[in-house]
C-alpha cells in the first residue's frame, strides 16, 4: 500500500485535532462557544488602508473580528487587523478621569476634571489671547470629532491653532497634490491595482505598512507575470521580494532619480506629448508661479542625465534607464509612495516629481494609472485633510489665508463674517516649540501620543514638564508616553465603543458602528468635545449637535458647495454600504473612482469639451513643476558618517500603544533594534545580537543589532514603536518649508559597538 | 522439553550470528571504510557533497568518512550469497535512492551518541570555540528535556549538514552550502557522462 | 444492573486510558518556554523546522507576512487565540477567508475542516507564490 503524503497529513491532522499539543479538548469547545451573537460593521483601527472589519460581539463584549467582504479588502485582514480584540480589554485602559496633583495622576470625577480644563483654557484666553490655546488632534480620531474640534477652535474660540499628527504623516502629500493638481487627495482608487501593468513603489514599505494593499499588488503580479514592479528604497524590504527592479540609492537622492527618469522618458521619446501639451503647464519658477514651455523643462532636465545621477545616487545609469522605460512603456502605471517621500525637508518637491512623471507620460485618469499617495493613519485623509483639521486649512480644501474661503464658510456655518481669524495658526513643530517655551498656555491633545511621536522629542518632553503650561490628554491607554506629562487625563471610548466615520487613502468614507458600550466612565471624544465647548461658553449656534450623525450631516452639506461634494453619502447609505468614494453628489451616485476625467468625475459636466479637466487650477491644467534636486537637512559627514532612518515593522503600529497589548504582536517584536548592513557591521566589528551605540547630534542610545543585507551600506534603520527605546530622541526636527512636515527619514548618525 | 530446545537453538543461532558479524566486520575493516562502502554504494555525488560540507574534516583535519555518521552495516548471510552479485558492481548508484525518504529515516534514527563523539557540550557552538546562540541554546534545552520536550534527534533539526539534496538547496539555512556546491560542481570525469 | 456497572466500568476505563493517552501525547512534545524577547516563531523555526518555515516563507501567507502566530497562536497558551498545531477554521481561517469558505460550502457541502483539501504550508494555495521552488515536489 502506498501511503501518500496527503494520507499522512490527514492522519496527522486528525490526531492533532484530538490532542493538539498543549491545547486540551476544552479549548475546542471554547472556540465553538465563542461564536458571536452579532457581527457589527466597522473599519480597522490601524493604517490608512482602511479595511472593512466585522466586529464579533458576544454578551456585550468584542470577541473576534473578520474582514468585511463588501469593503475594498474583500474580507481580508492583515495580521494586526486579525488580532484586534485584546486591545479593547487591555488592563491598561483608562476608565476614569485623572488630575495631576503633586506630580501624580489622581482619579477625579468628570466634573472636577472638566472644570479644571475649562478654567485653564479660559484663563489662558483671558490673559494671553485666543492664540495661547491649541488643539492637537489625530488622524485616528473620527471625522466628526476632528470637524467638531476644528469648528470649536476656529469658529468658537477664535484660535487657528488646530493641528494634529497628520502634519507629521502626510502634510507633504497634501502639498504635493495641491501644488500639482490644485486639489488635495489622490485622483485614483485602490481598484487601479487590479488594472495596472506597472507599479512604481517609492519610499514605501507597503508590505509591512499597508499589507492588504500589498497583497492586492502581489496578487496582481502573481496572476499576470508580465506586470512589472519597481521598488525604489534604500532598504531591501519585504516589498522588494516581488520587485522586478529594486533600486537601492543613497538616501536623499531620490529627487535626482525622479528627474533622471523624466530625462530618460523624454530622451527615449516615451513622453505623451498630446497629453502634456494639452493638459499641463510647466512651472519654471515656483515662487513667481512663472509658466514656461516644454523646452524649458527639457533644458532643466539636462542636469539630470542618468550618468550624472548615477554618480550622485549610487544607482547604475542603466538601471535608471530601465526603470524609466518600464514606467513609461507600460499600458498603465500606478505609483505608490508614503513616508519615504513625505517625511523629508523636500517632501512636497518629491511628491511633485512623482506626479510629473505621470503627467509627462499621461499615466493618469485611466484605470490602473494614477499617482497614489498612501497614508499611515486610518482617518488622516477623511478626518483631517478633508475636514481642514490643520492650522492653515478650513473644511473641504479651503484655506484660512483666502478671505473668500473664510467668507464662504462663515456663511455656511451661519456665523458672523470675520469670526474666523485671518492668520493661520502655528503648525505642529512651531506649536510644540511654542508650548515648550511656554508661549502656548493650554493644549488639548486628543487621540495621539506626541511625547513619543514628535521628532527630536527630548526638547518637547522637557517642555511638557513645565508647570506654567497645561495639557489635557484624551488617551485610552495608561502606558502611553504622553500620559507621563499630561495635567489632566480623560478616558475616551475606544474604536468600537463609539460611532463615526473613517475616510481612508482612496477617498472612501465608511461608517464605524458602535459595537459595545464604553468601558467604565469612558465617553466618546464627541461627547468630551461637546462638553468642553459648552463649558467654554461657545455659542450654541456653532455647536447645534445632539449626536455624531448631526455633525456628519452638517459636514456633508458643507462639502456640497465644493468639489469634495459628498452630500450623497448619507448615514442611511453608510449603514447599508461598506464605504463610498467621494465626490458623490447625489444619493444614487455610486461614488467616484477616477477624478478629473469627464464621465467619471461628477464635478465635470458630461458635455465638457475635453476628456480631462484639472479643475483645481484656474486654466484647468495640471502643473509640471520644475523641482531641482536638494539633499537632506543633515547629510552624513566625517563626524557622523552614516544615515539613520526610521520606520515601522508589520507587527506594530506607530507608538505601539495598541499593538503592544496583543501578546502575539508584542512577543514578535518585543523591543526596538538597529538594522545594520553586513559590510558596515564587519567594519565596526558588530555581530548579530551585539549592543550597538547610536549617536546623533541630539542624543545617544543603545540598540541590539540585526545584521543583514536589508539596509544598504551606510544606512541604519530603527523602528519607532518601542516606548522604552524611542528613536525619536535621535531624529531631527528640521521640516519642509512648504508642508512643515519634519524630516524623520534622514539624519546623520555614527555607530559603534557597545 | 520442546521449549528448552527452542531456547538452546536460538541461543546458538545468536552466538553464531554474532561471531559471523564480528568476524565479517573485522575482515572488512582492513580497507578504508569509504572505499569499502563504495564497493556497493556508488555514491560519488554524496561523497562530493560531503567533501564540500562543514563535515568534510574533523577537528584534527582528518577526512570524515561514512561510518562516522551512518550505521555501518554488514550482514554475513546476505553478503555470502550476494557478494558476487553486488561486490564491486557498484549496484547502488546515485539517483537510485529516494533521498527524501532517506532523509526521513536519518531523522528518525537516533545518532546522538555518534554526533556527541565530537559535539559533547551542547552549550558550545559547532566548532567548540564559543557559545551557541540564544535560539540554539533554547532548542538544545528542549532536546535535553530541560525546557520543553521534543521527539527530535540531532538530525531532526540539523538537516543537510553533510549532504544537500537538490530539493533542499533553496532553504535559507543551506544558502552557504548550496553556494559552495554550485562553485565546485562534480568533476566531469567522475559523472556518468564523463565515463562514457 | 450488572450490565450497567460493566458499561460504567468500560466507559471509565476508556476515559481513563484516553486521558492517559492524551496526557502522554501532550507530554511527549512540549514547546519550550521562550523568553519574551527571544524572537518571533520564524527566526527559530527556520532553523529547527527549516522546511515548514521555508514553505511558509514562499507561500502567499509568507509574501504577505501573515505570520505563524496569526493562525497557530502562542505555544505557551499566553496568546490571544488558542494555540493550535492545526488551526481551527471557524476561529482562524474565517477571519479572512469567509467568502471563500462560503463558496466552498456551496460547491462541496460542509466539510469538517479546510486542510483535507488545502493542506497548509505544503499546497499550491499557500506555496510557490512567486517562482517555482524545488522544495515543492
Amino acid at each position: 500500500m502506498k501511503v501518500t503524503r496527503r494520507d499522512v497529513l490527514k492522519t496527522a491532522a486528525a490526531a492533532s485535532a484530538m490532542a493538539a499539543i498543549g491545547a486540551p479538548l476544552t479549548q475546542v469547545a471554547n472556540a465553538a462557544a465563542n461564536e458571536p451573537d452579532e457581527w457589527v460593521k466597522s473599519v480597522c483601527r490601524f493604517c490608512g488602508t482602511g479595511c472593512g472589519v466585522m466586529v464579533g460581539v458576544k454578551g456585550g463584549k468584542v470577541v473576534t473580528v473578520k474582514g468585511d467582504p463588501n469593503n475594498h479588502n474583500a474580507g481580508f485582514l492583515c495580521l494586526k487587523g486579525a488580532l484586534m480584540p485584546p486591545i479593547v480589554y487591555s488592563k491598561e485602559r483608562v476608565t476614569k478621569p485623572y488630575i495631576r496633583k503633586n506630580g501624580k495622576l489622581e482619579p477625579a470625577s468628570w466634573d472636577e476634571a472638566m472644570t479644571l480644563v475649562v478654567d485653564k483654557f479660559k484663563t489662558a484666553i483671558k490673559e494671553h489671547g485666543p492664540t495661547s490655546v491649541a488643539y492637537y488632534g489625530s488622524g485616528q480620531a473620527l471625522t466628526e470629532e476632528t470637524y467638531l474640534a476644528s469648528k470649536i477652535w476656529k469658529a468658537g474660540l477664535g484660535s487657528n491653532n488646530v493641528e494634529g499628527n497628520p502634519r507629521l504623516c502626510m502634510a507633504s502629500a497634501v502639498g504635493g497634490y495641491v501644488t500639482t493638481f490644485g486639489k488635495d487627495e489622490p485622483c485614483g482608487s485602490y481598484d487601479d491595482i487590479d488594472n495596472a501593468t506597472c507599479f512604481f513603489i517609492i519610499g514605501s514599505n507597503m508590505s509591512e505598512c499597508h499589507p492588504i494593499l500589498f497583497k492586492r499588488v502581489a496578487k496582481r503580479k502573481q496572476n499576470s507575470p508580465n506586470v512589472k514592479v519597481i521598488v525604489v528604497d534604500p532598504r531591501k524590504t519585504n516589498t522588494a521580494r516581488i520587485a522586478d527592479e529594486h533600486v537601492s540609492f543613497k538616501p536623499g537622492t531620490d529627487l535626482a532619480i525622479l528627474n533622471a527618469m523624466a530625462h530618460v522618458i523624454i530622451n527615449e521619446e516615451l513622453d505623451n506629448a498630446r497629453f502634456h501639451g494639452k493638459y499641463c503647464n510647466f512651472i519654471v519658477d515656483w515662487k513667481t508661479k512663472k509658466k514656461g514651455s516644454f523646452d524649458d523643462y527639457v533644458k532643466f532636465l539636462e542636469d539630470y542625465t542618468p550618468e550624472k545621477v548615477a554618480e550622485l545616487s549610487g544607482v547604475p545609469a542603466e538601471q535608471i534607464v530601465r526603470i524609466a522605460k518600464m514606467f513609461a512603456e507600460s499600458s498603465a502605471t500606478t505609483s505608490f509612495w508614503c513616508m519615504g517621500l513625505n517625511q523629508r525637508i523636500r517632501g512636497v518637491w518629491a511628491n511633485n516629481l512623482v506626479s510629473n512623471l505621470h503627467l509627462l507620460t499621461g499615466h493618469i485618469g485611466k484605470p490602473g494609472a494614477s499617482p497614489f499617495s498612501l497614508t499611515g493613519q486610518p482617518n488622516a485623509c477623511g478626518g483631517v485633510r478633508d475636514t481642514g483639521g490643520l492650522c492653515h486649512l478650513l473644511p473641504a480644501g479651503r484655506l484660512i489665508k483666502k478671505p473668500e474661503h473664510r467668507a464662504a464658510l462663515e456663511r455656511q456655518w451661519g456665523i458672523p463674517a470675520g469670526t474666523i481669524a485671518p492668520k493661520p495658526g502655528l503648525h505642529t513643530i512651531a506649536l510644540w516649540n511654542a508650548f515648550s517655551e511656554g508661549k502656548v498656555k493650554a493644549m488639548f491633545v486628543l487621540c495621539t501620543n506626541p511625547a513619543h511621536s514628535l521628532p527630536n522629542v527630548n526638547i518637547y518632553t522637557e517642555g511638557m514638564k513645565r508647570t506654567d503650561n497645561f495639557m489635557v490628554l484624551s488617551e485610552p491607554f495608561m502606558d502611553a508616553e504622553t500620559v507621563k506629562y499630561c495635567d489632566v487625563l480623560l478616558p475616551p471610548a475606544f474604536w468600537c465603543e463609539k460611532r463615526g466615520t473613517y475616510g481612508c487613502s482612496e477617498r472612501r468614507y465608511a461608517l464605524l458602528k458602535k459595537s459595545v458600550e464604553p468601558m467604565g466612565e469612558c465617553r466618546s471624544d464627541f461627547e468630551i468635545l461637546m462638553d468642553f465647548a459648552k463649558r467654554m461658553g461657545v455659542d450654541p449656534k456653532v455647536i447645534p449637535y445632539k449626536d455624531v450623525d448631526d455633525v456628519w450631516n452638517e459636514w456633508r452639506m458643507v462639502s456640497a458647495e465644493t468639489p469634495y461634494n459628498f452630500s450623497g453619502i448619507t448615514r442611511a447609505r453608510m449603514e447599508k454600504e461598506s464605504g463610498i468614494l467621494w465626490p458623490c453628489p447625489t444619493e444614487d451616485h455610486p461614488g467616484t473612482k477616477i477624478r478629473y476625467v469627464r464621465g467619471e468625475d461628477p464635478n465635470i459636466p458630461t458635455d465638457y469639451k475635453n476628456k480631462y479637466k484639472f479643475y483645481g487650477k484656474k486654466d484647468n491644467k495640471a502643473w509640471i513643476i520644475l523641482r531641482p534636486y536638494k539633499g537632506a537637512a543633515e547629510e552624513p559627514d566625517a563626524d557622523y558618517p552614516m544615515v539613520l532612518t526610521t520606520g515601522r515593522v508589520i507587527d506594530h503600529w506607530h507608538t505601539g500603544t495598541m499593538t503592544m497589548k496583543v501578546p502575539e504582536l508584542r512577543r514578535s517584536f518585543p523591543k526596538a533594534y538597529v538594522e545594520v548592513n553586513v559590510d558596515d557591521a564587519a567594519k565596526a566589528g558588530i555581530k548579530n545580537g551585539d549592543d550597538v551605540v547610536l549617536e546623533t547630534r541630539r542624543d545617544t542610545m543603545t540598540f541590539q543589532a540585526r545584521v543583514s543585507d536589508v539596509c544598504r551600506p551606510g544606512l541604519v534603520f530603527v523602528p519607532w514603536y518601542d516606548p522604552n527605546l524611542m528613536i525619536n530622541k535621535l531624529t531631527l526636527n528640521a521640516f519642509d518649508a512648504g508642508s512643515k512636515q519634519p524630516e524623520y527619514k534622514i539624519c546623520a548618525v555614527r555607530i559603534k559597538k557597545a | 522439553m520442546k521449549k528448552s530446545y527452542l531456547v538452546k537453538f536460538s541461543g546458538m543461532a545468536a552466538v553464531f550470528s554474532l561471531v559471523l558479524a564480528l568476524g565479517g566486520t573485522a575482515a572488512a575493516a582492513d580497507r578504508p571504510p569509504v572505499e569499502e562502502c563504495m564497493r556497493c554504494h556508488n555514491v560519488k555525488q554524496y561523497q562530493h557533497e560531503l567533501k564540500n560540507s562543514v563535515h568534510a574534516f574533523d577537528k584534527d583535519k582528518k577526512e570524515i568518512s561514512c561510518e562516522q555518521c551512518h550505521i555501518f552495516h554488514f550482514s554475513p548471510l546476505t553478503s555470502y550469497y550476494a557478494r558476487d552479485k553486488y561486490y564491486d558492481n557498484k549496484i547502488f548508484a546515485d539517483g537510485t535512492f529516494d533521498r527524501r525518504r532517506m532523509q526521513g529515516n536519518a531523522r528518525q534514527t537516533d545518532l546522538t551518541a555518534k554526533c556527541q563523539e565530537c559535539h559533547k557540550d551542547l552549550t558550545k557552538n559547532a566548532k567548540g570555540d564559543g557559545f551557541v546562540s540564544q535560539i540554539g541554546g533554547l532548542a538544545h534545552d528542549a532536546f535535553l528535556g530541560k525546557n520543553g520536550t521534543t521527539r527530535k534527534t540531532c538530525a531532526g533539526c540539523h538537516i543537510n549538514i553533510a549532504h544537500l539534496p537538490v530539493f533542499d538547496k533553496d532553504l535559507t539555512i543551506n544558502a552557504e552550502f548550496a553556494e559552495k556546491l554550485a562553485a565546485n560542481p562534480v568533476p566531469v570525469a567522475e559523472t556518468e557522462e564523463g565515463k562514457k | 444492573m450488572k450490565t450497567k456497572i460493566l458499561m460504567a466500568g468500560i466507559v471509565a476505563t476508556t476515559l481513563l486510558f484516553s486521558f492517559v493517552a492524551l496526557e502522554a501525547s501532550a507530554k511527549s512534545i512540549k514547546h519550550l518556554k521562550a523568553p519574551d524577547d527571544a524572537a518571533d516563531c520564524y527566526t527559530c523555526h527556520q532553523k529547527v523546522t527549516p522546511r515548514v518555515a521555508q514553505n511558509w516563507y514562499e507561500s502567499k501567507h509568507g509574501v504577505g507576512l501573515m505570520k505563524c502566530f496569526v493562525c497557530h497562536g502562542q505555544p505557551d497558551g499566553k496568546g490571544s487565540i488558542p494555540f493550535r498545531v492545526v488551526p481551527d477554521a471557524e476561529t482562524v481561517c474565517r477571519k479572512c477567508h469567509e467568502p471563500a469558505m462560503k463558496r466552498m460550502v456551496k460547491k462541496f457541502g460542509i466539510k469538517p475542516d479546510c486542510y483535507t483539501c488545502h493542506p497548509f504550508h505544503q499546497n499550491s494555495l499557500h506555496h510557490d507564490a512567486y517562482g517555482k521552488s524545488d522544495s515543492k515536489n
